[in-house]
């Protein structure tokens, strides 16, 4: 009962096994020529639509980076064939003489071919830009590129264990468009739009291009955008991103460009199309839209940074400085309002404002700061200063100072003693709290963080003398040593003092500052910015003539071990003193001439700028 | 092995499991074809994850065969229960592909209840068919009937229409071969054909009445509509034509039809390998579902007998209606090829269905109830 319902069962399920297996075979074998001219025929096609990326604007919306909408002439050399590139039964056969135009090609599935010389494409000769590459040297490189890509298939369906037949690889990418020129004129683009028969093969085609609107005055904060490397390409890809989208991909590679890459990030948008034998396009059959990037509005303001820029491009020239860089922020929320870095040869390149340098006398606020809050400072106690003390002289008239004269006049055995009194372990510690020896998180890659010995830096620094000296300590304690700060860092201690004792975190996008933590208290705060003010009136920094903005600030020169003809000329400070508005600091190095004076004209550009306005 | 509670593995069939590895190896060659698109040039290594599951599923397999397919049975309902309350977990919190709510997310994978449905459903007619005598008369077909519109109800709402309709005729070999006249068959049938309406107002999403309209010649297409449906039809068959007679070579293929990783891994095969490529494809399913009806007829019980037939009913209608969809002997409905396809759930539904009958061949009873 059971096994004859089952037989009867398996008649029908076999007869229609029979029924599919025929009629494959009559698909596959007998209709196989039918079914490859269909599948020549079919042409679905993917066309890429751009995305903004998001542009970058100064603090009043002044353009500082952006991309800028261009229009590109492609080419498709499968649609315009010239003699030595169509495939051998092309060049055997005779229908690419000139008097017949249109003909197809029996070995290359059927497509249209129209014979493509230099003589027809003679007319864009007049528009293409004056100076560049002839029409010539443009189509070879377009083709270059055309066989890379065979290479790169190739060896990719290699890497895959996959049939690679060159000749298969090849046509298929001979049908994908390639940039000729890059921005086009408009004149050009008419010509080519006017008459496209003429220009068979040939398409304009809207792109983004990054450009730095605001010139070198940004240039070093802003970065650079570039194809993405070997490393990051594969991990696109193992994520399953099309490498067709990967190998045009461009992201940030430095400055704000790469530290707000995700923000400034677009993703181009992609159609699928259906086209009919002639390239028209019937049929949509999937869209991804572009998703432009964000803009986003730094708190950078343009003409600050112009005017920053400029003055300190004449400093360096004046004193034969390598470079120099300025940083201007709000000391109430952190906002950076001007982030300069000029320099020569390799410094051109580098953001000075953000990598290291000896910080001299400057460094003294933070010693007056760490000493008076951990009490071992008394502000009124005086020291009697003359003579060396230890291998450590001062460059001021010797006398009697306090507090306020030691920061006025730069005693450096002032603070050597200090530093002595209260020890490394108070001294390390509240350098790191005032956010030295790390990076200050201000989205710039190439920021670098400086650096505070400790013992335990010592220790691993230095395995034969693991043990951090007193003498270090005094070094430090006025500034030298091995310590290393960043121009970022020296205008947030600046910005420290300026408002009170809160440690802002720096900021380059407007509206994300924030008040910070307090980290030093009102009273000492307000005894060393008196003493600030005094450096400008009646100290080292009388000779500057920032008396006008009612400037605080602190002078510094840092010798360098190994050549003692150069300097780190530094000035640091805020105004007006008794509100303040804005905290800077400034540097040049290496410059000819000893003290701060050469960076006196910096600041008093940058404050003339500030408060014109 | 004899400490295994006196299994006999020497009973196991080899010549299937030999099989399975076969299908499996093909499965992992083209899937392997099939992550790459040219076009793009991305490379998706879908083969990577079918082989994890392609071990786990015939470790499952092994470990089905330490129970007896008796007690398997004695649970069906309780099986059964479960696999309507997944069902019904999907319809609460699954997630949502291409507008179909089939899934459940596992974390570490996207189960979809309704492939285990499929063989659940087979065991609880099996189990409750056994030893009955009254599918001989009309009333006696009601219950089977019942267990079966169930999960098809839940799974047209998913909607996945496909592996719904499945069900059908796994329930009608079942009753048949366990011995319903076909005049009551047909009645039934008639029954479920009075009640499609109901299907159609009460489950059926727009596109899905839009397509049994045009079916019925109530309604014609637009031509975009058109175009879109017949888009993938046309895609399959040129991609399928194209191969030829030796096909173009292993992954040299480039027509890409849509979902030619899951439900459209066929196309990859005859174009790749051509009609060499299809008859070793029909060659390896004939020999299973051979091997499987060997083992229904040497069966020596009704609910084993039962279990197989269902199994082979399955199998066999899902890789009729896969195949024939591609050239157009079928309608378009999302429903994988056994062994072939990507997918866990799918790859690991058809490693259990054959476990079963395994296992039917693995633990003979040893007092028989009834012979038939
Ligand atoms: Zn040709
Ligand atoms: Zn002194």
């Amino acid at each position: 009962m059971f096994n004859r319902r089952l037989l009867l069962a398996a008649v029908p399920a076999i007869a229609y096994f029979g029924v599919l297996l025929l009629r494959l075979f009559s698909m596959q074998v007998a209709e196989a020529e039918h079914w490859r001219e269909e599948a020549a025929k079919l042409s679905k096609r993917t066309l890429r639509i751009p995305a903004r990326r998001g542009a970058i604007l100064d603090r009043s919306g002044e353009v500082l980076a952006e991309d800028r909408f261009e229009l590109d002439v492609t080419v498709r050399f499968d649609l315009c064939v010239e003699e030595a590139w169509r495939c051998a039964a092309c060049r055997r056969s005779n229908f690419a003489s000139p008097g017949r135009r249109s003909r197809r090609c029996p070995d290359c599935g059927g497509r249209e071919f129209r014979p493509a010389s230099p003589a027809d494409f003679a007319g864009l000769v007049p528009f293409l830009p004056a100076g560049g590459p002839s029409f010539e040297g443009l189509r070879e490189a377009a083709f270059a590129e055309h066989r890379r890509e065979v290479e790169e298939e190739v060896a990719r369906r290699q890497k895959l264990y996959m049939r690679a037949e060159r000749e298969d690889v090849e046509k298929v990418l001979l049908r994908r468009e390639r940039v000729l020129l890059r921005s086009a004129s408009p004149e050009l683009v008419k010509e080519l739009s006017l008459s496209p028969e003429r220009y068979h093969g040939l398409f304009v085609r809207p792109a983004f291009r990054r450009v730095v609107s605001a010139g070198e005055a940004v240039s070093v904060i802003v970065g650079q955008v570039g194809p993405l490397s070997e490393a990051e390409q594969r991990e696109l890809g193992s994520r399953g991103i099309p490498w067709s989208e990967i190998w045009r991909m461009e992201v940030g590679r430095s400055g704000l460009e790469r530290g707000l890459e995700d923000r400034l990030r677009c993703r181009e948008g992609r159609k699928e199309v259906e086209r009919d034998a002639r390239g028209r396009v019937i049929e949509v059959l999937e869209e991804d839209p572009p998703r432009d990037g964000e803009t986003i509005r730094s708190s950078l303001s343009l003409p600050l940074q112009r005017t920053v820029t400029e003055a300190l491009r004449a400093a360096c020239a004046a004193h034969d400085a390598e470079g120099g860089a300025f940083v201007a922020l709000d000391p109430a929320n952190g906002e950076v309002l001007a982030l300069a870095s000029v320099g020569e040869g390799i410094h051109a390149r580098l953001n000075l404002a953000v990598l290291p340098a000896v910080p001299g006398s400057t460094f003294k606020i933070l010693t007056a700061l760490a000493g008076l809050e951990a009490g071992t400072i008394d502000p009124l106690e005086t020291f009697t200063c003359a003579g060396p003390w230890h291998g450590i002289g001062c460059s001021h008239s010797p006398g009697t100072v306090d507090l306020r004269d030691a920061i006025s006049r730069s005693c450096n055995k002032y603070f050597a003693r200090a530093a002595e009194a209260m020890g490394i372990g108070v001294f390390a510690p509240f350098a790191a709290k005032l956010g030295f020896g790390r990076p200050s998180g201000l989205l710039l890659p190439e920021e670098s963080g400086g650096l505070v010995p400790d013992p335990e830096w010592k220790r691993r620094r230095y395995p034969k003398d693991p043990v951090l000296h007193v003498g270090e300590l005094r070094q430090m304690g006025f500034g030298g040593g091995a310590l290393l700060v960043t121009p970022v860092q020296m205008a947030r201690l600046m910005a420290v003092v300026a408002n009170g004792g809160r440690l802002v975190p720096p900021v380059l996008v407007l509206g994300e500052g924030g008040g910070g933590d307090r980290v030093v208290s009102e009273a000492s705060a307000a005894r060393v910015r008196e003493a600030m003010e005094a450096v400008v009136t009646e100290g080292t920094g009388r000779r500057l003539g920032l008396q006008e903005f009612r400037v605080a600030g602190k002078t510094g020169t840092a010798e360098l071990v190994a050549d003692r003809q150069d300097h780190m000329a530094w000035f640091a400070g805020f105004a007006p003193a008794e509100a303040p508005r804005v905290a800077f600091a400034c540097y040049l190095r290496r410059v000819k001439a000893h003290g701060a004076e050469a960076a006196g004209p910096v600041v008093l550009a940058f404050l003339r700028e500030f408060f014109a306005r | 092995m004899n400490g295994n509670r006196g299994i006999h593995w020497r009973r196991l069939d080899r010549k299937i499991l030999v099989l399975l590895l076969l299908f499996t190896a093909l499965s992992l060659l083209f899937l392997h074809s099939a992550g790459y698109d040219s076009s793009t040039g991305s490379f998706r290594p879908f083969w990577k994850k079918q082989l994890g599951w392609a071990v786990v599923s015939f470790l499952m397999l092994l470990l089905l065969q330490r129970v007896s397919y008796r007690s398997v049975l004695d649970h069906a309902y309780v099986i059964y229960g479960a696999g309507l309350l997944l069902l019904v977990a999907v319809r609460l919190f699954g997630t949502t592909l291409n507008n179909a709510k089939r899934w459940l997310d596992l974390g570490f994978m996207l189960l979809q209840p309704s492939e285990f449905m499929k063989v659940f459903v087979v065991l609880t007619l099996a189990r409750y068919i056994r030893w009955r005598e009254d599918t001989r008369q009309l009333r006696g077909l009601l219950r089977p009937f019942l267990l079966t519109l169930a999960p098809m109800a839940l799974i047209v709402a998913q909607p996945d229409l496909g592996t719904a309709l499945l069900f059908i005729p796994v329930l009608f070999v079942m009753l048949f071969v366990a011995g319903a006249r076909a005049h009551h068959l047909g009645l039934v049938a008639l029954m479920g054909i009075l009640c499609l309406p109901l299907l159609y107002f009460g489950f059926m999403k727009d596109y899905q009445k839009k397509r049994v309209l045009v079916f019925l010649g109530q309604e014609q297409m637009s031509d975009r509509e058109k175009r879109n449906e017949g888009y993938h039809l046309d895609r399959s068959k040129i991609a399928v034509g194209s191969g030829g007679l030796a096909g173009r070579g292993l992954g040299a293929g480039d027509q890409r039809v849509p979902e030619n990783e899951t439900d459209f891994i066929f196309t990859v095969i005859a174009e790749e390998w051509g009609f060499m490529g299809t008859v070793v494809v029909f060659v390896l399913y004939m020999a299973l579902f051979l091997f499987l009806a060997a083992i229904a007829v040497e069966a020596k019980d009704s609910a084993g007998k039962l279990l197989v037939a269902g199994i082979l009913a399955l199998l066999f209608v899902q890789t009729a209606v896969n195949i024939g969809m591609t050239v157009g002997l079928a309608p378009i409905t999302g429903l994988t090829l056994p062994f072939l396809s990507y997918g866990g759930s799918s790859l690991l539904s058809c490693f259990l269905c054959v476990g079963l009958a395994l296992n039917v061949r693995l633990h003979p009873p040893y007092v028989f109830k009834r012979d038939l």
